[in-house]
């Protein structure tokens, strides 16, 4: 059995996720992570997304997805890697996975 | 009867000559703004046609242009930018620096689209500009005065307390190779030591107040209105950027792996929650935002230190150069030598970096602690260096007095040029281009040297706008390379902001342009404008001597794979993405402009 798999020596249920906060997220919603809890592993982006709308409200949702895609500038980070080249929405995440969310932001 | 057209632009060009005192006003041909739209197109293009590329920076056959766009002064969201276009000391090429606040608006306002200052003059003046009345005074009492005491007593002087200010600081007076030029006390043409220029004329500051305003022409004021809308419905624009100013970008970049750290010998920065644009808040140091002439977006950042500093910034730039790229996390520090570089007026990029690149001489021994002549040691992570050195800086004072010549020149004299991070000899900014291939192709090529708005490759290929394109692809880079430098050139000449390219597009731009100036441009053919100022710039710079042999960047970024982070692992590809990107431009193989090229643009010149 691989370890990233549930029931893995590393991980069993339920299964935390940890997703960092950043920019207006953090200010937003005054904390600079979310741990989520879930009997599965991996999860579907979506619904990692889904379940943390479900604590800390809609406005996650609405600030990183619109008409069931990620938004145009919204950046989600798993391992470094932006999942718009990964599997967008669909892409696996695993409880020991780095999470990072971002509004959509820029500057210069 | 002939309809005259109404348009946002006077034809009209205001030159002072500094040598002898004469100043007049010449008539800009209506055929040129249609060439050159502009801003920095019209400005590069009467440089060129006018300075030969061979003169000294710093001598008074060196011409200082200020210049507005069509949408300068107008409603257009974000119409208060000018440019400020010279033969930059740092670089030797052509330099052209934009600039918002309200400034710009206000010499339109005067009436002119342009101003071009010439000579030198044998005493400090300050030129005073009310409508068509022009005066070049006496400036002894300003000399040595920063910028902020210069535009209070000059605003005071004046008798006009809405006139703007443009001056220089202390250190555009001693000609640090990177001084600039700021205007409205916190706003500044940053980059290439614009300011040197100034103050080798003597010229401290321009004060300006105007009391006409372009027509409200109908159709304009409607394109306007939509794209106001567009601006404020964004994210970036309409949210991202107001909340948290160009700030927001910190952990962005950070996490993406391309923060430079230490003089980009890192990519990530573990303090970077320290200083980042969430920590200005939290900290309790920011306590407005300000926004430029006719600017929805409003990004600029008002703070206060405990010890009752009262400033704006720092912005993203300069809270990376004076704290990852120094290894400095302690954002009073970061803030304090921002406030430094306004009053003293120097760029904020090359200051922090240049005192990034003097770190490691000094860590690495090549820098000795004598010649620091009693200054603190230039150790990474001394908050107190970034400092002090800031402003021995601005004053030429001590050791300062060879940062003034900024990181290449600094490094060169040691021997070691490569610790230098800068293309063309102008510092980079915040974004490692090992971690964005396209990013680092534009650096590269980049005609006033290491610079991130001459086409912005971290929109796309970090950010996701307008699409997401991979960071270490390297196919069909140069392409969008060539587009992003083009549509920017586009945005620098009409008098726009760069942050509106967040949420507008070249057909927004075409709009708006359109409907202020009546020149039924198809999207092609304003793009071929900026195609039309780019080459124009690289030939000027050609002619100087900086040909393709300095589209590179430094051995390190090219050689040195990134140790940490997402992008570990990663250099930059130049020798697969250059041969491309002159291929796209229409170049010779060898980057050389090739003599059809000049034709078909229409680029006389040659």
């Amino acid at each position: 059995m691989n370890k990233r798999e549930p029931g893995g020596e590393n991980f069993s249920p339920p299964y935390q996720y940890k997703i960092k906060f950043f920019t207006l997220f953090k200010l937003y919603f005054k904390r600079d992570f979310l741990v989520i809890e879930s009997e599965r592993a991996p999860l579907k982006l979506f619904e990692l997304i889904e379940k943390g709308s479900e604590i800390l409200g809609k406005s996650l949702k609405e600030k990183l997805i619109s008409k069931g895609k990620l938004k145009r500038g919204a950046i989600i980070l798993i391992k470094g890697k932006n999942v718009l080249h990964l599997k967008e929405l669909e892409t696996e995440i695993y409880p020991e996975d780095d999470i990072v969310f971002f509004p959509p932001g820029g500057g210069g | 009867m002939e309809v005259k057209m109404e348009v946002t632009f006077w034809k009209k060009l205001l030159r002072v000559n500094l040598s002898d005192g004469s100043v007049k006003t010449e008539e800009i041909p209506e055929e040129l703004f249609k060439l050159y739209l502009g801003g920095r197109g019209l400005a590069t293009y009467y440089f060129v046609k006018e300075v030969s590329p061979n003169i000294d920076e710093l001598s008074a056959e060196n011409k200082l242009i200020f210049a507005t766009g069509p949408l300068t002064g107008t409603p257009a969201p974000t119409g208060g930018r000018y440019m400020v276009v010279t033969k930059g000391p740092l670089t030797g090429t052509i330099a052209s620096s934009n600039s918002g606040g309200d400034f710009g608006a206000e010499l339109k306002h005067a009436g002119y689209d342009m101003l071009i200052v010439e000579g030198k003059s044998e005493k400090p003046v300050y030129l005073a500009i009310k409508d068509n009345s022009v005066e070049i005074k006496p400036a002894e009492h300003l000399w040595g005065k920063n910028t902020h005491e210069t535009t209070v007593i000059l605003v005071d002087e004046f008798g006009e307390r809405r006139a703007k200010v443009a001056c220089i600081g202390p250190a555009g007076e001693k000609l640090v190779r990177f001084s600039c030029v700021i205007n409205d006390k916190h706003r500044a043409a940053g980059r290439t030591g614009v300011g040197a220029v100034m103050g080798s004329k003597n010229l401290k500051a321009i004060i300006v107040k105007g009391s006409k305003k372009p027509p409200k022409i109908s159709d304009f004021m409607g394109v306007i209105k939509d794209k106001v809308e567009i601006l404020r419905k964004d994210a970036i624009t309409g949210e991202g950027l107001p909340k948290l100013g160009t700030k927001v970008l910190d952990s962005i970049i950070n996490q993406n792996g391309l923060y430079p750290t230490k003089n980009f010998q890192f990519g990530t920065f573990d303090k970077t929650n320290e200083v980042n644009g969430e920590a200005l808040i939290e900290k309790g140091y920011l306590v407005n935002t300000s926004a430029c002439y006719a600017c929805p977006i409003g990004c600029g950042r008002v703070t206060k230190l405990p010890s009752g500093l009262e400033g704006e910034g720092p912005e993203y730039e300069t809270g990376w150069a004076f704290g990852a790229d120094c290894n400095v996390s302690d954002l009073n520090a970061i803030i304090q030598a921002n406030f430094l570089c306004n009053e003293l007026g120097l760029d904020t990029i090359s200051t922090g970096t240049t005192i990034a690149a003097a770190m490691e001489l000094y860590e690495k021994g090549y820098i000795s602690k004598e010649e620091l002549k009693g200054g603190p040691e230039l150790r990474f992570g001394s908050s107190e260096a970034i400092v002090y050195y800031t402003r021995a800086i601005g004053l030429r004072e001590g050791f300062g007095d060879k940062l003034a010549e900024g990181s290449f020149r600094l490094a060169s004299s040691y021997g070691h040029p490569g610790i230098s991070m800068s293309v063309k000899k102008q510092e980079l900014p915040a974004y490692d281009p090992r971690g964005a291939q396209g990013h680092g192709l534009e650096y590269a090529t980049s005609n006033r040297g290491g610079c991130h708005v001459r086409g912005y490759m971290i929109s796309p290929e970090i950010l996701g706008v307008p699409e997401k394109l991979d960071t270490q692809k390297i196919e069909g880079k140069a392409q969008w390379v060539k587009i992003f430098q083009d549509l920017t050139a586009i945005i620098d000449a009409s008098g726009l902001c760069l942050f509106s390219s967040f949420a507008l597009g070249a057909d927004d731009y075409r709009e708006l342009v359109n409907s202020a100036t009546g020149f039924n441009y198809t999207t092609e053919d304003l793009m071929t404008v900026g195609e039309r100022i780019w080459n124009l710039e690289r030939y000027f710079n050609y002619k100087a001597g900086i040909g393709p042999e300095t589209d590179t960047l430094p051995e390190r970024l090219l050689k040195e794979p990134l140790p940490d982070g997402p992008q570990k692992g990663a250099v930059v590809h130049l020798d697969k993405l250059l041969p491309e990107y002159y291929k796209v431009r229409g170049w010779n193989e060898d980057g050389t402009i090739p003599k059809e090229k000049y034709k078909e643009l229409g680029i006389e010149f040659e």
